[in-house]
């Protein structure tokens, strides 16, 4: 089985495991005496469709590889389209999910401090720590620049909401002094 | 109707509106020129600022975002060779040649205008066609409102890019995430877990912001490191008058206009297909229509017309069904959506009754927004250009921090932050396993009024199925949506063909 067969089978896998864990919980919702149609029907039928579509995928995959096989390995460009075509063809190396898993990393740590420590703060270090991380590898990171663009862009943001559309953002930890 | 129109300019020509509409259309221009930025992006970091404006101040710079979006993604097809957004693609056909040849500055002119026109054309549709509908859509019952969901929730899902599969598993699966929460008619809490904050669901905003906002960041943060910022070349303005296109060579192209606003203005109606592929169908209709095919990738005008001109018209198009039915085809059309309930407003036949002076202020924001699009491009041109180079490391944190602020402001609650994550993190997720996103928004959108609309339906037929099949227009939406399913089975299942796009991409 060729790499995109793996992958395009491994897609129908997660349909299905997605469908059976809706389903079990679709299962566990209270049911209203005889009726057929109640606030379980739409889940059930919605899960079973997906674990439908997962083998479908399954089928899709594995008939994507007969033809492959059928054709002489001329790759799979005459059947379903690979699973990245139309995304941009994102090929990241390593060093592209290091990136993503350290901005994912970042994000969640802005977001659990954001109430405690406030947004001023937190959106200034969490801009200049993401500056750092996205700056292309053929460019100079620089952190001069970055701080002040930082906390320019973070008081902006917070003085332009709280102030001028009094959308009450956390303060945190400046509570006491921004009132 | 034109008192109604009066009444709207009058509101949309106050200082604070046109202002409004002005950093509408600017921002909006930026975000379709700069390639990896989208018209929803625009949308979901406006939407905080809406919240303290009045409905027709806030819609109109929704609008007018929207407006300034689409258009922009000429500037970078042309300068870059890159188009903004999908809707430009075709532009990048004749308007990348034009750039070569020395005539970058006309290619934006014609781009621009017939924008313009584009956008005119699909607003008179829009005038003209949303209140006739909305009228019938007033006699329209549950059953009626669940086919037609169930109808353009399969149009969407097999129109999508990519296999039929995946389309049609992404708005199942979106409509499962739309049964979290208090379930429709018996009130039973559903996937809650115990949660209050999920009692309510998920909101229609921080979805999108997550699946398309936040997941745009993380895929771009995939690339960051080995990118490198597009540069413009340079492109002299002198010796360029007017537009930089002759009176002649605009009366000739109007047809063209014509015939391609209509492709846009009929294509923005369906769901699921939207400007992305109108602007290549009118390039395709555009060249084998022309005495001169043969210069088409060249770098003729008529290709650039054609695209502008029915990428624009996608706007008005895109509006009818959202206005008159409360159905968006698409996400950009889907977070307008958002931004009408965030300010209590209901998209739907009643709002021409209950709400008429506001959707006439939103046609006059959507003219005056086409005018200022028009001026902005033209005059702000060496602005946007200059704005084409920021790096995106500096860009995509700061969007990523006001779409968190967008999120924050719709309940004061950290937990949607948390939401727009989950969301941004399965709509990356769809990216890498090629999933299209937009069924699963239109399947979140669409889910609930499907499901709602059964069951009442149901209660009104005393639970028999055969009044959804017996209604004439719901028995007529559920057969297309079952003769749609067939029919690109049979084209999933039957030997591949070239298609038209890709004899298209050959020539």
């Amino acid at each position: 089985m060729s790499a995109i067969d793996k992958k395009e089978g491994s897609i129908g896998a997660v349909m299905i495991a997605a469908g059976a864990t809706y389903l079990y919980l679709a299962q566990g919702l209270p049911r209203r005496g005889m009726d057929v149609v109640d606030s379980a029907f739409v889940p059930t039928v919605l899960a079973v469709m997906m674990c439908v579509l997962g083998v479908l995928q399954i089928v899709a995959a594995a008939r994507h590889r007969h033809d492959d096989d059928t054709a002489g390995g001329r790759g799979p460009d005459a059947g379903e389209p690979k699973a990245d075509a139309g995304a941009g063809q994102l090929r990241a190396g390593g060093s592209g999910y290091l990136t993503v898993l350290m901005t994912l990393g970042l994000i969640a740590g802005y977001t659990a401090l954001l109430n405690s420590v406030g947004f001023p703060i937190m959106t200034a270090i969490y801009l200049f720590l993401q500056f750092l991380v996205l700056t292309p590898a053929d460019a100079r990171p620089r952190p001069g620049r970055y701080a002040l663009i930082a906390v320019v862009a973070a008081v902006s943001i917070f003085a332009t909401f709280r102030y001028g559309f009094e959308l009450m953002l956390p303060a945190g930890w400046l509570a006491g002094m921004l009132g | 109707m034109f008192d109604m129109l009066l009444h709207g300019f009058g509101a949309v020509l106050s200082l604070d509106i046109l202002l409004l509409v002005t950093l509408g259309v600017a921002v909006g221009i930026v975000f379709g020129a700069v390639p990896g930025l989208t018209a929803v992006m625009a949308i979901a970091l406006c939407l905080p600022m809406t919240y303290g404006l009045s409905p027709a101040a806030g819609l109109a710079l929704l609008v007018a975002l929207y407006i300034g979006a689409t258009s922009g993604g000429l500037i970078s097809a042309i300068l870059l060779t890159i188009p903004g957004t999908p809707s430009s693609i075709a532009t990048c056909f004749d308007g990348a040649p034009m750039m070569e040849k020395g005539e970058g500055a006309k290619a934006l002119g014609v781009g621009i205008v017939f924008s313009f026109i584009g956008t005119i054309l699909s607003i008179a549709a829009l005038m003209f066609i949303a209140p006739s509908l909305a009228r019938i859509a007033l006699s329209f019952g549950p059953h009626e409102y669940f086919a037609i969901a169930v109808f353009s929730l399969t149009l969407i899902a097999t129109l999508s890019s990519g296999s039929m599969i995946k389309g049609i598993f992404a708005g199942v699966l979106g409509f499962a995430f739309a049964t979290v929460g208090i379930a429709p008619v018996d009130a039973i809490p559903r996937f809650t877990f115990g949660q209050v904050e999920l009692n309510s669901g998920f909101s229609i905003l921080t979805v999108l912001v997550g699946v398309f906002a936040i997941a745009e960041v993380i895929k771009i943060a995939e690339r960051a490191r080995s990118e490198r910022t597009a540069v413009a070349p340079p492109m002299s303005m002198k010796a360029i008058r007017g537009f930089g296109f002759s009176w002649r060579e605009f009366f000739g192209q109007l047809p063209n206009a014509g015939r391609s606003s209509a492709i846009g203005i009929g294509i923005g109606i369906l769901p699921g297909i939207g400007a992305g592929t109108s602007n290549i169908i009118s390039y395709i209709v555009a060249k084998k229509r022309s005495r001169q095919p043969e210069q088409f990738g060249k770098g003729t005008i008529e290709g650039v017309v054609a695209s502008e001109s029915a990428n624009n018209a996608g706007i008005g198009g895109a509006l009818i069904p959202l206005l008159t039915l409360g159905i968006p085809g698409d996400a950009v059309t889907a977070i307008l959506l958002g931004g009408f309930m965030i300010h209590g407003i209901q998209p739907g036949p009643m709002l021409f009754i209950t709400q008429g002076p506001l959707v006439y202020t939103i046609f006059a924001a959507l003219v005056l927004a086409a005018v200022m699009m028009v001026v902005l491009e033209f005059y702000g041109l060496r602005i946007f250009i200059r704005l084409l180079a920021i790096p995106k490391h500096i860009l995509l944190p700061i969007i990523l921090v006001l779409c968190a602020v967008g999120a924050f402001g719709l309940s004061s609650r950290i937990f949607d932050i948390w939401t727009i994550l989950l969301f941004g993190l399965l709509g990356y997720a769809f990216v890498k396993a090629g999933i299209p996103a937009a069924p699963f928004i239109i399947g979140f959108i669409l889910g609930p009024m499907a499901e709602t609309n059964l069951r009442r339906g149901l209660m009104l037929s005393e639970g028999s199925f055969a009044g959804f099949v017996t209604n004439p227009i719901s028995g007529v939406f559920l057969s297309l949506a079952a003769a749609s399913v067939l029919w690109h089975t049979y084209r999933a299942i039957r030997p591949a063909r070239q298609s038209g796009v890709s004899d298209l991409l050959r020539a």
